[in-house]
């Protein structure tokens, strides 16, 4: 297990760190609607990743111990995965405001900014996606803890079942007798 | 002596926890309109939070069901849709005679990812227009060749291991 648990660290730390490309990408862009684009599709790769990274982790796991890896131990090699790319990247997260205080501050000014940019939004969509954007304050602690409680919970699962098919696709199966 | 292993790869305890995980995230894919809760509710927002870092959103690519947007795109819904259903019936189908071979279901989860992706790029490039139709069509294929992998391990004949006689 300790090697799984080190190719999931290493997970973790790629899904913090592509994360954080993204933000800063954002954060020095022109507000415009490419600016709301490019979190949308990063993002969405990056949680894709980390959402298969239970199956990427089992394929690791088997190529450097040679071992057969049945399902049930994928699907715990998932979870425990998803979990540490959400605790990681989290506490990765709260540490990365001693480095840069105002990323998730400037972050949401950025959004924002690219929102009232926007043409074809109506001014009651606007303003509901502002609300939604300001009830969710990254710059909050609690928002963070709840965030990482449901990430947990999320990419736990999810990777679960990555886990297990890659345990199904990768594990090569014993002969019958 | 011989002992004989049932099903020791894939044991029935596991296939129970990934019917519950599995519909655990379609219910709550459908957001708080699934039990009549309206898109204030907290069920509802918990569930967007949920799905947030795992779909994009969109509310013009989302299905509504009572009037309120699911937290989950057509795509991803058909996904996790057709997993849930696909866990629960093709064990049933394979028992009753639906092959199944692993090379199979691996390409066919290889087929179903390759025209996603297709699909999404020719919407990217503007080629074509993809619809609910489409995407919900594709990600059904998807979700289900990933339950066919999976039904179809459970389901495969027991290993019969011999270990000699004393």
């Amino acid at each position: 297990m300790p090697i799984a648990f080190r190719f999931a660290m290493i997970f973790a730390i790629v899904a913090f760190v592509g994360n954080l490309i993204v933000n800063y990408m954002v954060i020095s862009m022109e507000p415009s609607m490419t600016m709301m684009f490019i979190p949308s599709v990063a993002g969405g790769v990056i949680c894709l990743v980390a959402a298969i990274a239970g199956l990427l982790v089992v394929r690791s796991y088997i190529k450097t111990t040679g071992l057969r890896v049945p399902v049930g131990k994928g699907a715990v090699i998932g979870l425990v995965t998803g979990v540490l790319i959400a605790v990681v990247s989290s506490v990765l997260g709260i540490l990365w405001d001693f480095v840069d205080p105002n990323m998730a501050k400037n972050m949401m000014n950025a959004m924002m900014g690219a929102m009232d940019s926007m043409p074809g939004m109506d001014e009651a969509s606007r303003q509901a996606a502002m609300d939604q954007m300001m009830a969710n304050d990254p710059t909050k602690f609690s928002t963070r803890l709840m965030a990482m409680g449901i990430g947990v919970l999320m990419f736990g699962v999810v990777n679960l079942i990555s886990g297990m098919i890659g345990a199904a696709v990768f594990s090569k199966k014993e002969e019958a007798l | 002596m011989s002992h004989l292993r049932v099903n020791e790869t894939f044991p029935p305890f596991w296939y129970g926890v990934l019917v519950v995980v599995s519909t655990m995230l379609f219910v709550v894919s459908m957001g708080g309109g699934l039990f009549g809760l309206g898109s204030d509710h907290l069920y509802h927002q918990l569930s967007l939070h949920a799905f947030d870092s795992l779909c994009h959103q969109q509310h013009d690519r989302s299905l509504s069901l009572q009037g309120v947007v699911m937290a989950v795109c057509s795509r991803c819904f058909g996904i996790y849709g057709s997993f849930w259903v696909g866990l629960l019936l093709l064990p049933i189908l394979i028992q009753v005679g639906l092959p199944y071979r692993r090379t199979h279901a691996i390409r066919g989860i290889m087929l179903a990812l390759s025209a996603i992706i297709v699909d999404f790029l020719g919407n990217f490039t503007g080629i074509w227009m993809n619809s609910h139709q489409s995407r919900i069509i594709l990600g059904v294929l998807f979700g289900l060749s990933l339950a066919w992998l999976l039904a179809g391990e459970y389901k495969q004949k027991p290993n019969l291991h011999s270990h000699g006689t004393n």
